[in-house]
């Protein structure tokens, strides 16, 4: 039993990496500004140096419109079992992130819920890297 | 898998057999030459391509061939299959290309140029070789592709700019097979371009100590009526001293792009 | 009872196994690392720094993996202007290069090293970044800058020395912190073989013109699954982020 904390103790600190990016997070998101969007997803480009959902659908107040999602790179979302195919054109999904200090309807994603309960950390920056 | 860990006696008899004419290696049927040079080896037994090599010309600015045009000296195509010289277009993807501006090629934004255009874009490149694995270091934007010879299966989870590409020895010859590609790069400065589905089957030989034969097999069956080839040249560079230079591709004051090598 | 006598000897084992890379390792000079055909220590493969390297604060305590650093009082003020209205400037935030020595440190994505007994070739995910280190016993050229300085490297013992210097004239951000260094940056980079999957690095940065005296990081190099390869990073291909940055601390926007 001890055994097994100890185990999942250590697994626990090596899991917990701070994440980077390549660019300021606090730059152009606002991490006290927490958004949680359900929409559909109209594409998804897996690419560097974020990858983007596009989607149509509403955020926690329901205010509707078309948004940008910002996720980790393709080196970071490939390595956490992500595909291009992840986010197919009319997947439903519960985004929960940061917003956009500009006011536009760009988003930082924490993490995306897929229809079938799925989540996918959306591994993007967390916030200026802080030291450890 | 080839393995090519052979006994230095093995590798000099079959070096002898192959110089000697007496048997005709299976790189023979994809070189022009009569006389298939031979490679010498690696450390770890691999025929030896290592080195900096360069393309020279103007391939880049069409690889169907150009005149002479504001200072850019004339070329040739390098397309040897169709006979013609021609890239095989479908009629659907040629209406296409015709309506593309010229303006909108992916190397004027400093982008990655994609394969097989790292090969011929202006710029030495340098290969690497070390067990199991071949690297491609070009100058250009310094872009460099990893070509194991493992069997590694392809990466296909997501669309490259240089694509996933493996490799494997055929003879003498460094076959790269590359797929897994996006469709934003083209293949030189006249929008001849490609889908997401391309496929390129590159053979690199030498010909001659300071000669590498290229050759490039485009598949796209979006794109194009059947697979077509090109073929080129690089030189080595045997200047002393010579070596891949940085370079980056800056924004001056009115934020337009130039490249930048070293300075002073 | 025996039985959990040595259950907890070996939680005490296994604790330490996952624990011990986090915690800086010195050199082991018993480890015998496996060796290239001239003899020289073997690093090739695929490696990513370890937990990450975060921008330490001016004035705290030094983290056990970093130095303190201290800046010249006009440099100091040029770090807090870049923070306020100088982002976009960042080189990594422009796709460019993360240079020298970034690239290892932050982000700390994989990297992968080469080896052919005249080079040794590093070569970064982030923005496909590629350092061709001759270990030649050439000396620096002169009359020579560019943004990733130039590197050479030698031999001293097991250990590799990476020694670069002419950096091109400019600012380079070491970090999203706002830590930076100009064109008069030194920076000797030490890389040993302290177990099969470990590199241990130390980086000793000097730069007369921005800080008050050198300062040095010390971290662990793990080495990445065997099944696993290095990604592209085409980052300007793909940059949409800058369009969006607000300057002037929040003030306004762009």
């Amino acid at each position: 039993m001890k055994y097994r904390i100890l185990l999942l103790l250590g697994l626990a600190v090596t899991y917990v990496a701070p994440i980077f990016a390549h660019h300021s997070f606090a730059a152009e998101f606002d991490s006290s500004k927490s958004i949680t969007l359900t929409g559909m997803v109209t594409k998804f480009d897996l690419i560097n140096p974020h990858g983007w959902i596009y989607l149509e659908g509403k955020d926690e107040n329901g205010k509707e419109g078309k948004w940008s999602v910002e996720t980790g790179n393709v080196s970071t979302l490939l390595r956490r079992g992500w595909t291009k195919e992840s986010l197919k054109p009319g997947t439903e999904v519960i985004i929960q992130g940061s917003r956009a200090k500009d006011g536009s309807n760009t988003i930082n994603a924490r993490e995306v819920k897929l229809p079938d309960g799925r989540k996918l950390f959306a591994g993007s920056s967390e916030g200026d890297a802080t030291p450890k | 898998m080839p393995s090519f860990r052979r006994t230095p006696t093995v590798a000099a008899t079959v070096m002898f057999v192959i110089g000697s004419g007496a048997i005709t290696p299976a790189v023979a049927q994809n070189s022009k030459s009569s006389n298939p040079y031979t490679a010498g080896r690696t450390p770890d037994g691999a025929p030896d391509l290592r080195g900096i090599w360069e393309v020279h010309g103007t391939i880049n600015w069409n690889i169907e061939g150009h005149p002479k045009q504001d200072g850019i000296a004339a070329s040739k195509s390098v397309i040897v299959d169709p006979a013609d010289g021609k890239i095989p277009y479908t009629a659907e993807a040629r209406a296409k290309k015709n309506a593309i501006s010229l303006a909108d090629d992916p190397q004027t934004k400093c982008y990655m140029a994609g394969v097989p255009r790292v090969t011929y874009t202006p710029g030495p490149f340098q290969i690497f070789q070390t067990d199991g694995l071949v690297i491609a270091v070009y100058q250009d934007l310094h872009t460099y592709r990893y070509i194991p010879t493992t069997g590694k299966p392809q990466m296909s989870g997501a669309e490259f700019w240089m694509g996933s590409s493996r490799g494997r020895w055929e003879g003498d010859t460094l076959v790269v097979d590359s797929v897994s590609f996006n469709d934003q790069t083209w293949f030189d400065k006249a929008a001849n371009f490609h889908s997401a589905d391309l496929h390129v089957v590159e053979r690199y030989q030498l010909t001659g100590p300071n000669t590498l034969q290229y050759e490039a097999l485009i598949e796209d069956p979006k794109v194009f009526t059947r697979p077509w080839k090109m073929r080129m040249i690089a030189e080595r560079h045997t200047e002393p001293g010579f070596r891949i230079l940085e370079d980056e591709c800056l924004q001056d004051a009115k934020g337009v792009l130039h490249h930048v090598l070293p300075g002073k | 009872m025996r039985l959990r006598a040595s259950n907890t000897v070996a939680c005490v084992f296994c604790a330490a196994a996952m624990l011990l890379p986090l915690i800086g390792q010195t050199p082991d000079s018993k480890f015998e690392p496996p060796r290239l055909k001239d003899g020289h220590p073997n690093f090739q493969g695929l490696w990513k720094l370890l937990g990450g390297w975060g921008p330490p604060d001016v004035g705290a305590n030094p983290s056990p993996r970093m130095s303190k650093i201290e800046y010249l009082p006009e440099a100091l003020a040029k770090k807090d202007q870049m923070l306020t209205s100088g982002r976009a400037e960042d080189l990594v935030a422009q796709c460019v290069t993360a240079s020298v020595p970034r690239a290892t440190l932050e982000p700390p994505y994989p990297m992968l090293i080469v080896q052919d007994g005249a080079n040794v070739v590093i070569m970064h995910e982030f923005a496909h970044d590629v350092r061709i280190v001759p270990v030649d016993g050439s000396s620096h050229p002169k009359n020579f800058s560019a943004l990733g300085g130039d590197s050479r490297g030698r031999w001293e013992g097991d250990t590799l020395v990476i020694d670069t210097t002419d950096f091109r004239k400019g600012i380079r951000w070491l970090h999203m912190g706002g830590d930076f260094v100009d064109e008069n940056e030194h920076s000797v980079e030490r890389y040993t073989l302290i177990g099969p999957d470990t590199i241990r690095y130390e980086v000793t940065i000097e730069d007369p013109t921005v800080f008050a005296k050198p300062w040095n990081a010390k971290l662990n190099i793990r080495r990445q699954p065997k099944d696993d390869q290095i990604i592209e990073g085409a980052c300007r291909e793909g940059e949409r982020d800058l369009d969006h940055y607000v300057v002037d601390g929040g003030a306004k926007a762009k």
